[in-house]
């Protein structure tokens, strides 16, 4: 029988990595927060890699932390490895990676949340969300009957709806690491209005350390110096990483036969399930098959935790059957005796259409109502951890009555990723990449606390301290262009001729400040460094003076474009206008965008199949709209 | 202009010009006003006929005879328009174009406004914004109506070759972008040289395109067609057919045109040049050798030869030897004095194949009609076009091109002083935005609204 369980002003669904984020947001806002999970064991899983970052994805992680999240300090505390990727290719793409320990990982999250002041975090399979007669959102119900009214609820149910683990023939009801899936809330989400669809995603098998031939791969150190995601350092940050490698090792032409010889064998491949995979992390056999002339591809064997000998196999996600994962493993060099711990799995579970959300991630239909990570068909930890952020703050800034707290498309990473969620919409699962971001220039990871910090501070969930951290860093930048402006370096300053002369640079005839000379390609904020004239500073501050300087031409141009951008995204399209009777506009316009009602014309030009034409002719008509409505006023 | 589209008619060939006019009916009652006025030879009705079929009949006025006529059909949404279309040509002069507006008119077809097929064609989505801001650029100066067409397109041509340049930086940027976010494939970065020698090409290419994008040059000049021969084989007789005038002398005496004569007309819509030349031979004569020289520089200049030779003659030595010359993508052989023989087989057929002939008599005004709908076959085809390289390029589309070469630029120098990829990318990002400026896909909303400023909006 159901019962009266409690009030709350924000009841998070879900203890994965957005609703972490979601009720540490809700709960530090000030709000009565309940988290429901199916596990209180399984907090912060990370059922796939065990890693966090990468291009796009680190600089989420570190936005989330400029902002007040939790995510980048629990990558850093438990970090056994980190690398900085793509130094070479540019200053925006800049990418921090980090193997994190598993379960140290997940232990560390729930001691952040269990002592999180108004914040349970309860184990409970929710069932239904409760409307009242007038379709009003009351709050959720568990399977143990339990209702628990809420002003808010943020369902972050990640892969678990419906769910469904797929090996070979085998398809039975499942969920990562044994979990049972959450089942019943999918019919409950339909019975109020919810198109549900089918994505998919995978995970490759885990193997035993002691029977990995390691000899016969090649080790991937990481770098110890590629500093840390958060911003904010603390005593549990600042640890020395231990190191631990990775191995890199190949596929081969045998690995491919086998593969290929048992397709028929996959669920997927027999045409029996219609689950959408994601392109960017296929699945070993999709990749032989799609890159049917590669010969070999890479796979990365990586720790999963300290005190665990399981290994991670990325690259190797297999929804094949379980003897023939076997086979094909052994034909890998260094694998030839590998013992499988768990072998590699497909999932399946129900994802909303993102479309039907608004920008704060509550639904357009359903006031209070939010959705937050993979149940918006998006994959990744990074990726659900940044929603769930921005759907805690918003279920917050409702409760208290505030304006929505919405990152633009040029302010970051975050901002491109919701705004492809519920404007452009996807139809397979959604990884970030900073191809997707228009200005990743300014989105840089090194800037984000620059971009973001004050926004968090001023919504309430960066605290005081770091907020001071954060001030002081922005004071000594401001003081180092001052010095670099107004330093004057002799021409025959012997350091300066030495260094000129070491760096292949031309000897200035006249005296040349140190920001001038900063602007020299062959010069750098290290390289002027001898000169006793130059501002000291700790490594992020110098870092951004550099960059400032030396990229400012193309920073300019950068932020002309969002200019450019701005004119359109500020252009609102007035709500009550019926697009079918706009002549002109193609009739696929007419029709989505009297589905979507786009807020501005920018919103507009995003919409998938809204062409140019279609955009100039919206324009030609808020033009004589306002002609029109010009002429009545001089009438 | 988002209103319910009244039926629109007007002259799309321009005053006063040569023999052919012809009249555009465009909207939802073009096929029964078109029905009212025009009898066809066989009996057919506009609606029976097929799209784009052409039928042969005469106007009438009520009971009035008013002209013979071709009739071609167009059916929307696959018409200029988009709309039902009827173009009515004939050979009547400005006198029985107007009677024949005026009969439509009196119909309840309202009269065309500057651009309005071009607007319509717009709304339509037949043409892009910046195809119908280049008509507009020609409405608003003096060619009005009828330069619709040939402005379409002329157009195509710009934005297939703006199109491809978008779809290489693309690339480029796609393989920079794929390098970045999958590093783990992509450990090193790009090897720069590639764009390197890759943006000097598309420079290069911008830089013929500015060059030849000569404003406006074809709506001045008209299409060059120039006819070009041995002396006495009908050339100037030819252009004469084709103005229905007698402007060149013709004599039976070789060598009697000398100088290169230019004069202007419209064939269907399309504005030409027509050019008569003087006859090539070895002279001693030093005028009629400065007359060759001027005929053989024309010649390499036309969008167009028209190679006339004299079919009783067959085909000469000399012809033979001018052809070599003549690519035949851009001639049309001419066998004129098709009265004088017989037998209108080719006999040399083998020995001009590849060049498309076309058999007639100047002097009993046969054939021409063929000859002109051969010329706009041409034309709408694509294989005639001004120059080869010529473009339409108006100020607007200039600006961007050049804005579009300056960010190519600036990533060349880029690579120069050794900036990482991601740094060209903005560049590239900044010249592939420009490039859509002049095909319209990027959508600047100043561009927009000016543009639009500048139809008729009716209000
Ligand atoms: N029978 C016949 N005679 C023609 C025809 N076309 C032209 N002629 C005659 O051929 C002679 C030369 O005609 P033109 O038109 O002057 O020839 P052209 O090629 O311009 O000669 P040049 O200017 O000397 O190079 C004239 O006597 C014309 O009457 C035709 O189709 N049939
Ligand atoms: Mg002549």
């Amino acid at each position: 029988m159901a019962f009266w369980a409690g009030e709350y002003d924000c009841i998070v669904v879900g203890g994965g990595h957005a609703g972490c984020e979601a009720a540490l947001a809700a709960a530090r806002l000030g709000c009565q927060t309940l988290l429901l999970t199916i596990s209180r064991d399984q907090i912060a899983l990370m059922p796939c890699n065990p890693s966090i970052g990468g291009p796009a994805k680190g600089n989420i992680v570190r936005e989330i932390d400029a902002l007040g999240g939790e995510m980048g300090v629990n990558a850093d505390a438990t970090a056994l490895q980190a690398k900085l990727l793509n130094t070479g290719k540019g200053p925006a793409v800049h990418a921090l990676r980090v193997q994190s320990d598993r379960y140290q990982y997940q232990r560390r999250m729930i001691r952040v949340l269990d002592r999180q002041d108004h914040l349970l975090v309860r184990q409970n399979v929710v069932v239904a969300v409760l409307l009242d007669a007038t379709g009003t959102l009351v709050g959720i119900e568990a399977e143990t009957g339990a209702q628990y009214r809420s002003k808010t609820v943020i369902l972050c149910t990640g892969t678990y709806l419906d769910s469904r683990i797929i090996r070979g023939e085998s398809n039975v009801p499942g969920a990562p690491v044994g979990q049972m899936p959450a089942y019943g809330l999918s019919d409950s989400l339909r019975s109020i209005g919810f198109d549900l669809r089918r994505f998919k995603t995978g995970t490759p098998p885990r193997l035993h350390r002691r029977s990995i031939d390691f000899s016969k791969m090649t080790i991937q150190p990481g770098d110890p110096k590629s500093g840390h995601f958060s911003f904010y350092p603390t005593e549990e940050t600042r640890h020395d990483l231990p190191d631990i490698p990775c191995y890199l090792t190949y596929t081969n032409a045998q690995t491919h036969q086998i593969i290929r010889d048992n397709l028929g064998r996959s669920l997927f491949y027999t045409g029996e399930l219609p689950g959408i995979g994601p392109r960017y992390c296929p699945s070993i056999e999709n990749k032989v098959i799609r890159f049917h002339d590669k010969d070999r591809h890479q796979l990365f064997v990586e720790p999963e935790g300290l005190d665990s000998q399981e290994y991670y196999f990325q690259g190797f996600s297999s929804a094949l059957p379980e003897d023939v994962q076997e086979k094909f493993l052994h034909t890998v060099a260094g694998m030839e005796n590998a013992e499988v711990v768990r072998s590699g799995y497909a999932i399946e579970y129900d994802a909303i259409d993102s479309l039907v959300l608004r920008h704060t991630l509550e639904s357009k239909s359903i006031k209070g109502l939010y959705f937050a990570g993979q149940v918006n068909g998006t994959s990744g930890y990074e990726e659900a951890a940044a929603q769930g952020l921005m759907a805690g703050i918003n279920a917050a800034l409702a409760i208290h009555g505030k304006e929505p707290f919405i990152l633009t498309r040029s302010q970051a990473y975050i901002g491109v990723l919701i705004d492809d969620l519920v404007v452009k919409g996807i139809s397979e699962p959604y990884r970030m990449l900073t191809s997707t971001a228009e200005y990743r220039l300014l989105l840089r990871q090194d800037n984000a606390d620059l971009r973001l910090s004050e926004a968090g501070y001023r919504v309430g969930l960066l605290s005081e301290a770091r907020y001071q951290i954060f001030l002081q860093k922005k004071a000594m930048i401001e003081e180092g262009f001052k010095t670099l402006r107004e330093t004057v370096i002799s021409p025959k300053d012997e350091i300066l001729i030495e260094l000129m002369t070491e760096n292949h640079s031309v000897l200035p005839k006249h005296g040349l400040t140190l920001l001038e000379l900063l602007r020299r390609p062959e010069l750098s904020y290290a390289a002027l460094k001898a000169l006793p004239q130059m501002p000291k500073y700790p490594l992020e501050v110098e870092e951004q003076l550099d960059i400032q300087v030396r990229y400012e031409g193309y920073i300019d141009k950068q932020e002309a474009q969002v200019r450019q951008f701005n004119k359109l995204e500020q252009k609102s399209l007035p709500q009550d206008v019926d697009f079918i009777s706009i002549q002109g506009l193609s009739m696929e316009a007419r029709e989505k965008l009297n589905l979507h009602k786009p807020e501005t014309l920018g919103h507009a030009s995003r919409i998938t199949g809204i062409t140019p034409a279609d955009i100039s002719v919206l324009l030609i008509y808020l033009e004589q709209q306002n002609l029109r409505s010009s002429k009545e006023r001089n009438v | 202009m988002f209103d319910q589209q009244e039926t629109i008619a007007a002259i799309i060939t321009a005053q006063g010009m040569g023999a052919m006019g012809a009249v555009r009916i465009s909207g939802s009652e073009a096929f029964e006003a078109a029905q009212f006025l025009f009898r066809s030879k066989k009996g057919t009705l506009i609606q029976d006929m097929p799209h784009y079929a052409l039928a042969y009949g005469w106007i009438y006025d009520g009971d009035v005879l008013l002209d013979q006529a071709l009739l071609l059909k167009m059916k929307g949404p696959s018409s200029f328009t988009g709309e039902d279309v009827v173009e009515l040509q004939c050979h009547g002069g400005p006198l029985v174009l107007a009677r024949l507006l005026q009969a439509l008119v009196s119909r309840g077809i309202r009269m065309a406004k500057p651009g309005e097929f071009s607007q319509r064609a717009f709304l339509n989505g037949k043409i892009d914004l910046t195809q119908a801001e280049s008509v507009m650029d020609l409405v608003s100066s003096s060619n009005r109506v009828m330069a619709e067409v040939a402005v379409q397109q002329l157009q195509g041509s710009l934005s297939g070759k703006i199109k491809a340049f978008k779809e290489k930086i693309i690339g480029w940027i796609a393989s920079i972008e794929a390098e970045i976010d999958f590093p783990d494939e992509f450990p090193v970065g790009l090897v720069t040289s590639v764009f390197e020698s890759e943006i000097k090409v598309m420079i290069q290419q911008i830089d013929a395109l500015l060059e030849t994008a000569a404003y406006g040059r074809i709506y001045r000049e008209g299409l060059r067609l120039v006819f070009y021969g041995r002396p006495n084989v009908g050339k100037s007789s030819l252009l004469n057919g084709l103005l229905q005038q007698k402007r060149a002398i013709v004599t039976a005496e070789p060598g009697t045109t000398r100088d290169v004569l230019e004069e202007r007309m419209m064939i269907q819509g399309i504005p030409i040049l027509l050019m008569d030349t003087a006859g090539v031979r070895d002279t001693g004569n030093l005028a009629e050798q400065e007359g060759v020289e001027r005929a053989r520089g024309a010649a390499a200049q036309a969008d167009l030869v028209l190679f006339v030779l004299d079919l009783a003659q067959g085909l000469t030595e000399e012809d033979l030897l001018l052809l070599r010359d003549l690519d035949p993508e851009k001639t049309l052989l001419i066998a004129n004095k098709a009265d004088l023989v017989t037998n209108r087989v080719l006999s040399f057929e083998e020995k001009v194949k590849g060049f498309e002939v076309c058999i007639l008599s100047a002097m009993e005004q046969e054939g021409i009609d063929a000859l002109i709908q051969k010329i706009r076959e041409r034309f709408e085809s694509g294989t005639l076009t001004a120059g080869n390289e010529a473009v339409l390029i108006n100020h607007r589309q200039e600006g961007a091109l050049f804005q579009a070469r300056k960010a190519l630029e600036s990533a060349q120098e880029g690579l120069l002083r050794g900036e990482t990829t991601d740094l060209l990318s903005i560049d590239l990002q900044d010249a592939w935005s420009y490039l859509g400026e002049i095909t319209g896909e990027t959508v600047k909303e100043a561009v927009v609204t000016e543009i639009f400023a500048r139809f008729c909006l009716g209000k």
